[in-house]
C-alpha cells in the first residue's frame, strides 16, 4: 500500500469531514432547539456563500465578505425561524419537513434567477498556499478549515455551557413550559438556535465551495455527506457532529480509493450506506441520546 | 344555519354519488376531445402520478409513515415496463402487474428493516435509497440505458377502439387509475385500514390492541411501492422513453408535496396533488424556470401553515358548513326493525347517546 496516496486521502478527507461536520453541527443545534430535521440547511449555506461572492465581485475582501455573510445569515436564520418555522413547531414532521423543503426550492431557484446556474470561483478565506510534509501535501484551507471547526466547537461550548444566554437555550430546549416560567422567552431562544446554525451553514459553505466551485446545486451532496455525518454521532450531539463529520470525510475518500465497485459515481453510496446502516443497528448513533416517550 | 345532513347508502347519498360519478365520467370523455395534444400528454403523465400518490397516501396519511422512496418504486415500476416492452415486445398494460409484484417485493425486503424506524429517522433512511437509486441505474446501463435512457416505442392501439395512439394512452392510464384509486378506497375503508390508523395515533397503543405493527407497516410499504410501480409503468408507456435522471429524490419529494397539497381527502386530493406537480411547473416555466420552483416552494409552504389538511381537506371543511354525511345508526336487533321507514322517536334517543 502506498503510504503516500493513504495520507493524502486521510488528509483530505479530514479536511472535507472538518466541513461536513460543520454543516452537521448546523443540522444538530436545529434538530436539538426545536426537533426538525432542516432539509434547507445547505441551501441555506450556499445562499449564504453567494452574499459572500457577490461582496468579493464588488470588491470587498474576501475575509470581510465572509464575516458580512455570516452575520447576514445569523439575522437570516433568525427571520426564517420567526416566519415560517414557528407556525409549524407543534405540527407533525411531515408538515415541519415539507416546509424546510418548500425552503429548499425557494432558495436553490431564487439563487439560480439572481446569480445563474453557472460555476462561480471563490477565492479561499486561508489563501491557496500548500505546504509540503514529505510527500503529502496540505493545503492552507485544508488546515484552516479544521482551525475553524475546532474554534466552532469551542465558541458553542462556551457559549451553551458557560454563558447566560446558553443558560436560557438549554432550559428552552429541554423544557420550554418551565423556562417559559422562569421568564425565559422560549420563542427568541429558538431564534437564536436557527441564527446560528444558519452562520455554521455559511462558514461551512464559505470553506467548501473553493473547492467544489459555487453553484446553486453546490451544497445538496454536502448536506448528504452531513447528514451522514450527523446521524453517525447521533442527531442531538454537537460533538457527535463533528466526529462524525470527521469520520464520514475520512471513510468517503478512502472507499473511493480503495474500493473498486464505489469509484466515483457511487461515492455519495458511502455516505448513505452510513446513515441507513447506522439507523438501522444504533439509532441514536454514537453520542447521542436515547428517546424516552411518555405514552 | 344547521348543516343537511345525509345519511351514508341513503337514496339521497346514493343518488349524490351517482350524480358525481356522472359528472366526473362526461369530464373524462370531454377531456381528449377538447383539450391539445400536449395537454393532454400531462393529464395523462398526472393520472400516472396519482397513483404513485394515492401509493404514498396508504402509508403516509393513513400510517403516519414518511417515505420519500416512492421515486425508487416507480423507476422500478417504469424500467419494468421499459425492458418488457422494448425488449420483449410485451403489451403495456401486461407489464403494469409485473412491475407491482417486482416492487412490492422489494418494498417488502427494503421495509421490514426500515419500518422499525418512524418519523424522521424513516424519512432519512427512504431517503439515502431514492438518492442511491440513480447511481444504480446507471450502474446497470446495458439492461437501463443509463445516462442515454432507453426508447420505449409501445405498439398501436387496438383497431376495435377507433382512437389515436394519444387518446388510447388515456384512456389507459384514466382506467388504471380508477381500479387503483378504488383498489386504494378498500383498502383505507378495510379492517387493514383501520389497523393502519391506529398505528398513526400511536404504534404501542396499536400493538396493545393487538395489532401487529411491524408486520402491517411493512406490508402497507410494499403496497405502496407496488401502487408507485403502476404509476412508474404508465410514466413509460406516456413518454415512451426513461432516463435514470428522470427518477432522482427530486419526483419523490414532489409526491410528498402532492400528497401534502392536494390534502386529506384521499382520492381527489390525490388528483388534485398530480396536477398541482404536473401543471404548476409546466406553466410557471412558460415564464421562467426559477419561478417554477419558486413558486413550487412558496405554496408548499404556505399550504403547510395555513391550509394543514390541504386543499381538499379545506374545501371538506368548508362543505361540511352545509353538508354532513353520517353513518347510518345501526340498532341491536330488538326485535322491531325500524329500516327505512325514517327517523321515529327511539332513534333520535340513540343517535343523542352515540353522539
Amino acid at each position: 500500500m502506498d503510504a503516500t496516496l493513504f495520507f493524502n486521502q486521510v488528509i483530505g478527507g479530514l479536511a472535507s469531514g472538518a466541513i461536513y461536520g460543520s454543516l452537521a453541527l448546523a443540522l444538530v443545534m436545529i434538530y436539538r432547539s426545536t426537533g426538525i430535521i432542516n432539509f434547507a440547511q445547505g441551501e441555506m449555506a450556499m445562499f449564504s456563500t453567494y452574499i459572500a461572492w457577490q461582496l468579493t465581485e464588488w470588491g470587498v475582501n474576501i475575509g470581510l465578505a465572509a464575516l458580512i455573510a455570516i452575520g447576514v445569515a445569523f439575522l437570516a436564520g433568525t427571520a426564517i425561524q420567526s416566519s415560517i418555522i414557528r407556525p409549524v413547531e407543534g405540527a407533525d414532521h411531515l408538515t415541519q419537513i415539507m416546509v424546510t423543503l418548500g425552503l429548499f426550492f425557494i432558495l436553490n431557484n431564487v439563487a439560480g434567477w439572481q446569480w445563474t446556474f453557472q460555476a462561480q470561483v471563490v477565492p479561499s478565506v486561508f489563501g491557496d498556499e500548500i505546504f509540503a510534509v514529505g510527500d503529502v501535501r496540505i493545503t492552507a484551507l485544508s488546515i484552516g478549515t479544521v482551525i475553524v471547526l475546532i474554534a466552532e466547537v469551542a465558541l458553542l461550548t462556551l457559549l451553551l455551557q458557560k454563558s447566560r444566554i446558553g443558560l436560557a437555550i438549554r432550559g428552552a430546549v429541554d423544557n420550554a413550559d418551565s423556562a417559559e416560567l422562569v421568564g425565559i422567552s422560549v420563542s427568541r431562544m429558538l431564534m437564536v438556535g436557527w441564527g446560528l446554525a444558519a452562520a455554521f451553514g455559511a462558514i461551512a459553505g464559505i470553506l467548501v465551495t473553493p473547492r467544489l466551485f459555487l453553484q446553486p446545486n453546490v451544497m445538496f451532496g454536502v448536506l448528504i455527506y452531513s447528514f451522514a455525518a450527523a446521524i453517525l454521532g447521533g442527531l442531538d450531539s454537537p460533538i457527535g457532529a463533528i466526529v462524525g463529520g470527521l469520520v464520514v470525510g475520512v471513510t468517503e475518500n478512502l472507499a473511493s480509493t480503495y474500493i473498486d465497485f464505489v469509484g466515483g459515481d457511487l461515492k455519495i453510496g458511502v455516505a448513505l450506506a452510513l446513515i441507513v446502516g447506522v439507523l438501522l443497528i444504533k439509532p441514536n448513533g454514537l453520542f447521542g441520546r436515547g428517546e424516552v416517550a411518555r405514552v | 344555519m344547521t348543516p343537511l345532513t345525509i345519511v351514508r347508502g341513503s337514496p339521497r347519498h346514493r343518488a349524490i354519488v351517482a350524480a358525481i360519478g356522472a359528472v366526473v365520467l362526461v369530464v373524462l370523455i370531454v377531456i381528449p376531445n377538447v383539450l391539445p395534444s400536449f395537454r393532454l400528454f400531462q393529464v395523462t403523465l398526472a393520472a400516472g402520478f396519482a397513483i404513485a400518490i394515492i401509493g404514498l397516501a396508504l402509508i403516509t396519511t393513513s400510517a403516519g409513515q414518511i417515505s420519500l422512496a416512492q421515486s425508487t418504486f416507480f423507476a422500478i415500476g417504469a424500467y419494468t415496463t421499459a425492458v418488457l416492452v422494448a425488449d420483449h415486445g410485451w403489451t403495456p398494460i401486461l407489464t403494469f402487474p409485473v412491475g407491482a409484484v417486482f416492487a412490492f417485493m422489494v418494498g417488502l425486503l427494503l421495509g421490514l428493516p426500515a419500518l422499525r424506524l418512524k418519523g424522521l429517522y424513516l424519512a432519512l433512511v427512504t431517503m439515502a435509497f431514492a438518492i442511491i437509486t440513480v447511481p444504480l441505474i446507471k450502474r446497470f446501463d446495458g439492461l437501463t440505458g443509463g445516462n442515454m435512457g432507453k426508447l420505449v416505442s409501445t405498439p398501436d392501439p387496438p383497431s376495435w377502439s377507433g382512437m389515436s395512439p394519444e387518446v388510447w394512452t388515456y384512456a389507459v392510464a384514466v382506467t388504471v387509475a380508477t381500479v387503483m384509486f378504488w383498489l386504494a378506497n378498500n383498502i383505507v375503508k378495510s379492517g387493514v385500514g383501520r389497523s393502519l390508523s391506529a398505528i398513526r395515533h400511536s404504534e404501542l397503543v396499536a400493538e396493545t390492541m393487538g395489532v401487529n405493527v411491524a408486520v402491517l407497516k411493512s406490508l402497507a410499504f410494499a403496497t405502496s411501492a407496488a401502487f408507485a410501480a403502476v404509476g412508474g409503468g404508465l410514466f413509460t408507456m406516456t413518454v415512451e422513453f426513461v432516463a435514470a435522471d428522470s427518477f432522482g429524490l427530486l419526483i419523490s419529494i414532489e409526491f410528498l408535496a402532492a400528497l401534502v397539497v392536494g390534502g386529506a381527502v384521499a382520492i381527489p386530493g390525490a388528483i388534485a396533488g398530480s396536477l398541482f406537480i404536473e401543471f404548476l411547473p409546466a406553466w410557471a416555466s412558460e415564464v421562467n424556470d426559477a419561478l417554477a420552483g419558486v413558486l413550487f416552494g412558496s405554496i408548499l409552504i404556505l399550504v403547510m401553515i395555513f391550509l394543514p389538511d390541504g386543499v381538499t381537506g379545506f374545501i371538506k371543511r368548508q362543505l361540511s358548513r352545509f353538508v354532513v354525511v353520517r353513518h347510518p345508526v345501526v340498532l341491536p336487533p330488538t326485535g322491531d326493525r325500524i329500516g327505512d321507514q325514517g327517523p321515529v322517536d327511539g332513534r333520535v334517543e340513540v343517535e343523542a347517546v352515540l353522539e
